[in-house]
């Protein structure tokens, strides 16, 4: 503990981290949130996002998003890699894990009238998040390339196309050709490792800021 | 005089709008090059072309050869009245419908879904609409592909996007 002690000062005094970091960290939550683990499914949410952010980077580095190797590559992630097969289930487990703890936190949300006046922005994008979550989901599901993700893909984005005027360019655009290939493949991968875990990241920073500034709301 | 409008602006504020619309103008094209870029290439082919399915006798009557027209999959049927070809992505959720021998029929495993080898005609299951017929002509020796035989309706079924 000396060093840590040590290391702390040096930095202190050179950043004045006792101004940064004690606002941020030694802030005591209201008594009705503590006890009411009701309050917990956002942070639930959260660490699942930091778990798939973490066992994404691992997959991430065996996982090849093309149609000829999509599949091999994922059943060698889960026969030959070692820890491969418990790196994908937690993933797997912590993608329903999380939608399941976004969609509860929403009602909780909701039906304690916690989005009213101040939070209507945070609100929105809770919202948004809301849905990049599921984004995330579609995209994910496309990846292992099975019959599954193919179906399902064809499905998702045949209801894009059904939106009016604009459904066919939207699936143009998502499907990247007429027909689910490689193409699309290369699309949901760019979606669910970049495009999506970037927006995630800055909307949640906002998320965060706003209850910080706003507080939580009061109880009912 | 009094309902008369009028609206003062300073040479700052001119300027201010100015340089707004040169920046919209800016931020415009990035987005039309960032869509030109995203906008799958293959889309362009929307047009019909004329593409040899196969040599005649490589079909034998009751025989069938899958195709791939207008980048969606399709079927040449060689039935008793003739050649036949459709679309074989099925109408109802875009499952690739199949020939079907002992039953005479073209089907779709995917729900059930049976298709007339005729006309494409919806016989059973919850296709929404017959399958997508294709014109097709058979000149030495060989069977072509030509066109939709209704664009228009293909245009209608989502999972014939881009196709027509």
């Amino acid at each position: 503990m000396y060093l840590l002690d040590k290391i702390y000062k040096e930095l202190d005094d050179r950043f004045k981290l006792r101004d940064l970091i004690p606002p941020i960290v030694k802030h005591p939550a209201p008594e009705y949130a503590v006890t009411n683990p009701l309050y917990c499914l956002g942070g639930i949410a959260f660490l699942c996002f930091l778990i798939l952010v973490g066992t994404g980077i691992f997959l991430a580095m065996y996982y090849k998003p093309t149609p000829l190797e999509a599949y091999k590559s994922v059943e060698h992630i889960m026969t030959a890699v070692p820890m491969g097969s418990l790196i994908r289930s937690i993933h797997h487990w912590a993608a329903n894990t999380m939608i399941a703890a976004v969609m509860l936190h929403m009602m909780r949300i909701y039906f304690m009238g916690a989005y009213k006046k101040p939070r209507e922005l945070n609100w929105v994008v809770g919202v948004t998040l809301l849905l990049i979550t599921t984004t995330f989901g579609f995209s994910g599901y496309l990846l292992p390339w099975d019959q599954l993700a193919f179906w399902a893909t064809k499905i998702g984005t045949g209801i894009a196309g059904s939106i009016p005027i604009m459904g066919q360019y939207i699936s143009l655009l998502l499907v990247g050709g007429n027909d689910i290939g490689a193409e699309t493949m290369t699309r949901f991968f760019t979606l669910h490792v970049m495009v999506l875990p970037a927006t995630t990241a800055i909307l949640m920073i906002l998320h965060f800021a706003m209850v910080r500034i706003q507080g939580i709301s009061g109880r009912l | 005089m009094e309902d008369k409008i009028t609206f003062t602006i300073t040479r700052r504020k001119l300027t201010e709008i100015f340089m707004g619309l040169v920046a919209l103008f800016f931020a415009g094209g990035a987005t039309a090059s960032i869509l030109k870029y995203l906008w799958p290439a293959t889309a362009a082919k929307g047009e019909s072309v004329e593409i040899k399915i196969a040599n005649a006798d490589e079909v034998p009557m009751g025989s069938v050869k899958k195709f791939m027209f207008n980048g969606k999959a399709s079927v040449l049927l060689h039935m008793p009245a003739g050649f036949r070809a459709f679309g074989s992505v099925c109408t109802h959720l875009g499952c690739i419908a199949y020939w079907k021998e002992d039953e005479n029929i073209l089907f779709c495993p995917c729900h059930l879904g049976k298709f007339d080898p005729n006309t494409g005609a919806v016989i059973s299951g919850p296709p929404p609409s017959p399958l997508p017929a294709i014109d097709i002509v058979v000149k030495d020796g060989a069977v072509f592909a030509l066109k939709w035989k209704d664009p228009n309706y293909v245009k209608t079924i989502s999972f014939y996007a881009g196709a027509a």
